[in-house]
């Protein structure tokens, strides 16, 4: 069993490369089997059904490109759903970068008690989604709510948040800032990787604290945000718990998320296949925006040095 | 030397991982007997809480009864029954039986996941059931002309009227309304508001068309086929949508969204959210658990012009024997025993602890259900309704769930006053057309 260096020469590369790495591989193999067999299985399997029908039951039926045509073509609440979700995404992921940056800028300035601070702005985003919905869905109620309550103690009535269709898919939107803690963090990392001497130059230089935020902060900060603003895409497109627990796509059709009707479409009408076609064109839809947001970043994203 | 070392280590390494990893993928072993030499049948239902001890003593009487079989009860959540189900039918791994109240009886019939039980049941057992069961119960168990479930529970629906509140504007027991008219002035004299105009309560609110619709001779339902214009459909429609307009979708939802609770010792009938309320059998139980003090009279809903009288919907749970199951004598003995076909007394013990009314008229008549409607003598009304010829079944067949939420988002638009009866229930139909095509080019069953 003792390998020579010479005998590992005569070998096949693939052969060399497993004989070398057998120990890595042998201790990742649970992670690595679970990854083959409940990720990229689905993954490709989930390509073949797009081009069938399949209800679980029965054996896949082959009905080629039947189900893309029929969402493109005829199929209203694919459009629609597709709407509120880029609505949801186009305001919901500026906002929480807008929101994120702005509380990490807050919460880096040296003041006291600035790590308890920092904690009670992280807290929420560990809070489970659920729990979350749940307790939103009080904050939120016309009458008995929070929110309500408050802007009643200003003689204003407040909206029905989550049965008003002009207010619903809003009402998310501001829900969404709750977990803005988890991209603070990051904002927060970033700011404190931009180096010192770059405002102590800027200072000497009689940069006020406008130029040193447009022309030092900010432009250091890029790569976080890029990082948050792909993140923020594929999540938005992504959006279901909430809406699932909160609204079930009401009212009117107003947060009938993509999510939602492909979950919908899925496990209530069972048509997995047609559910796979969905997958695979906002999966498409994210691949091309990040790309594009990759392209871009050429022009607005600052790597330091 | 240290080659040889690690080599062992990477050796035992290994052997543990392989046993890891099989230990993770072999397949659990059977669930424990509690009675040895009996063969196990595996029953998947959602009744948790407070329902459990009941719905668990009455599998323990099966048990008890029995020298063959022994029924395990696994309960699941509620919410993820169906999807727990499809993706045990889809490994071929599913329960002997299982309790849904989902309306899936047509597509799981259509998918072939259910047995009809008419291959199981012997010839004399299935002519019993054609004899001695309601039509109700038999119109909600049967599938294109096969029995698919039995019906463990059928959910019908009376007015219940608060007396307190009636006795205020002079109404007592005997002068209920006799009309569908005369009970909605009578609930627009028991709306209260507060100083502010807000409503604090609403003497009666229809909603849920599906539930209304039979009182006005709506269905949807037609021979299999699912329908939603009817001129019943569309009359209930108007009748939800000018309800709301009355006092206007605004203040209904605020109103309705701060009551408390559906169910508990909050719930709207005992809070006194509504004077009257158009509602199901199981408040009979829960009030009187809950507030068994309360004065209330129960009714079957008055018909309004050119209606149907005592009419109802029926939603069931359907007792389901998976095609996959691997005991399906024994979950059909168990399915025998819980709904009592065969079995009157162990029956009207079973639907009475649960609350719930009979599949047949014998049960109606065991001692046992009979000490449950002395102990709870509203309940009743329920039991009269099961002989009406005005009751009606949910829609069924491979759209079901589809129409069903169709329909209640039309009902929303109506009630918004974003639509009118008329166009939201005609667009419930091309909605219904439209996706039956698409099913018909797919080459899958659509009726």
């Amino acid at each position: 069993m003792h390998i020579t260096t010479e005998a590992l020469h005569r070998t096949s590369p693939v052969r060399r490369w497993l004989r070398q790495n057998a120990t890595g591989l042998l201790f990742i193999s649970p992670w690595l089997l679970g990854f083959l067999a409940f990720t990229v299985g689905p993954f490709f399997s989930s390509v073949y059904l797009s081009f069938n029908t399949y209800d679980l039951v029965h054996a896949p039926k082959w009905v080629g490109p039947k189900n893309y045509t029929t969402l493109l073509q005829k199929d209203p609440l694919f459009w629609s759903s597709m709407g509120v979700t880029v609505k949801y995404a186009v305001v919901s992921v500026p906002l929480g970068i807008l929101v994120g940056v702005g509380l990490a800028l807050l919460l880096n300035t040296k003041v006291r008690g600035q790590a308890v601070f920092r904690t009670i702005f992280f807290m929420p985003s560990i809070v489970p989604t659920v729990a979350n919905a749940v307790v939103f869905m009080w904050i939120l109620n016309p009458e008995i709510g929070l929110i309500n309550g408050l802007l009643g103690m200003l003689n204003i009535t407040g909206p029905s948040w989550l049965t008003d269709p002009h207010w619903a898919l809003w009402s998310l939107v501001f829900m969404s800032l709750w977990g803005v803690g988890n991209s603070m963090v990051i904002y927060l990392a970033g700011l404190q990787d931009i180096p010192a001497h770059l405002y102590e130059a800027a200072t000497v230089d009689g940069a006020n604290a406008f130029q040193r935020m447009s022309r030092i902060t900010l432009p250091l900060l890029t790569p976080v945000i890029f990082f948050n603003l792909i993140m923020g895409i594929i999540g938005s497109f992504q959006y279901f718990t909430e809406a699932y627990v909160m609204t079930k796509g009401g009212p009117d059709g107003s947060t009938s998320f993509y999510a939602l009707y492909l979950f919908q479409r899925a496990w209530t009408y069972l048509d997995m296949g047609y559910a796979c076609a969905m997958a695979w064109i906002v999966f498409v839809i994210v691949m091309v925006l990040t790309v594009i947001v990759f392209r871009s970043r050429r022009r607005w994203v600052h790597f330091g040095g | 030397m240290e080659g040889s070392a690690l080599d062992k280590l990477k050796a035992v390494l290994g052997a543990i991982l392989v046993v890891v990893v099989a230990a993770y993928l072999l397949p659990p072993p059977p669930p424990e007997l509690h009675r040895k030499n009996r063969i196990p049948v595996i029953f998947w239902h959602a009744f948790s809480g407070e329902w459990f001890p009941i719905y668990d003593g009455m599998i323990q009487r099966f048990n008890e009864s029995q020298d063959k079989f022994e029924v395990i009860g696994v309960v699941v959540p509620g919410e993820e029954l169906t999807t727990k189900f499809l993706l045990s039918a889809s490994g071929g791994a599913t329960p002997d039986i299982i309790l849904n109240w989902d309306p899936v009886l047509g597509m799981w019939s259509d998918k072939g996941l259910i047995s009809p039980l008419d291959d199981i049941m012997s010839p004399a057992e299935k002519q019993e059931f054609l004899r001695r069961t309601y039509p109700i119960v038999k119109r909600n168990s049967m599938y294109r002309g096969k029995i698919m479930a039995l019906v463990d529970g059928l959910d019908m629906f009376a007015v219940y009227y608060r007396a307190e509140d009636l006795k205020d504007v002079g109404v007592d027991e005997k002068h209920l309304p006799a009309t569908l008219e005369d009970l909605v002035a009578l609930g627009r004299k028991l709306d209260k508001r507060d100083g502010q105009g807000h409503l604090r309560r609403i003497g009666f609110l229809p909603k849920g068309i599906i539930n209304l619709a039979p009182t006005f001779g709506g269905k949807f339902n037609d021979n299999g086929h699912i329908v939603a214009d009817t001129p019943g459909d569309l009359a209930a429609m108007s009748f939800i949508g000018d309800a709301n307009h009355f006092y206007s979708f605004d203040a209904v939802d605020r109103f309705t969204q701060s009551l408390a609770a559906d169910a508990g010792p909050n719930m709207p009938l005992i809070a006194g959210n509504f004077s009257i309320m158009f509602d199901g059998e199981w408040r009979v139980k829960q009030v009187a658990q809950y507030q068994p003090d309360l004065p209330y009279y129960l009714a079957p809903m008055p018909p309004p012009k050119g209606g149907k009288p005592n009419a109802s919907m029926s939603a069931p749970n359907y007792l389901m024997i998976p095609t996959a199951a691997k005991e399906k004598q024994g979950a059909w003995e168990f399915a025998k025993f819980c709904v009592g076909f065969l079995h009157p007394e162990d029956g009207g013990r079973n639907m009475g602890e649960m609350g719930w009314l009979p599949d047949d008229p014998e049960i109606a008549k065991a001692k046992s259900y009979l000490a449950y409607l002395r102990k709870y003598p509203k309940y009743k009304v329920f039991v009269d309704l099961m002989a009406s010829p005005n009751l009606e079944i949910e829609p069924q067949g491979p759209l079901q769930g589809f129409a069903t939420d169709q329909i209640n988002k039309a009902e929303d638009a109506v009630s918004r006053g974003e639509s009118t009866p008329e166009a939201a229930l005609q667009k419930v139909m091309q909605q219904l057309s439209d996706e039956k095509k698409r099913l018909r080019d797919l080459g899958e069953p659509a009726e």
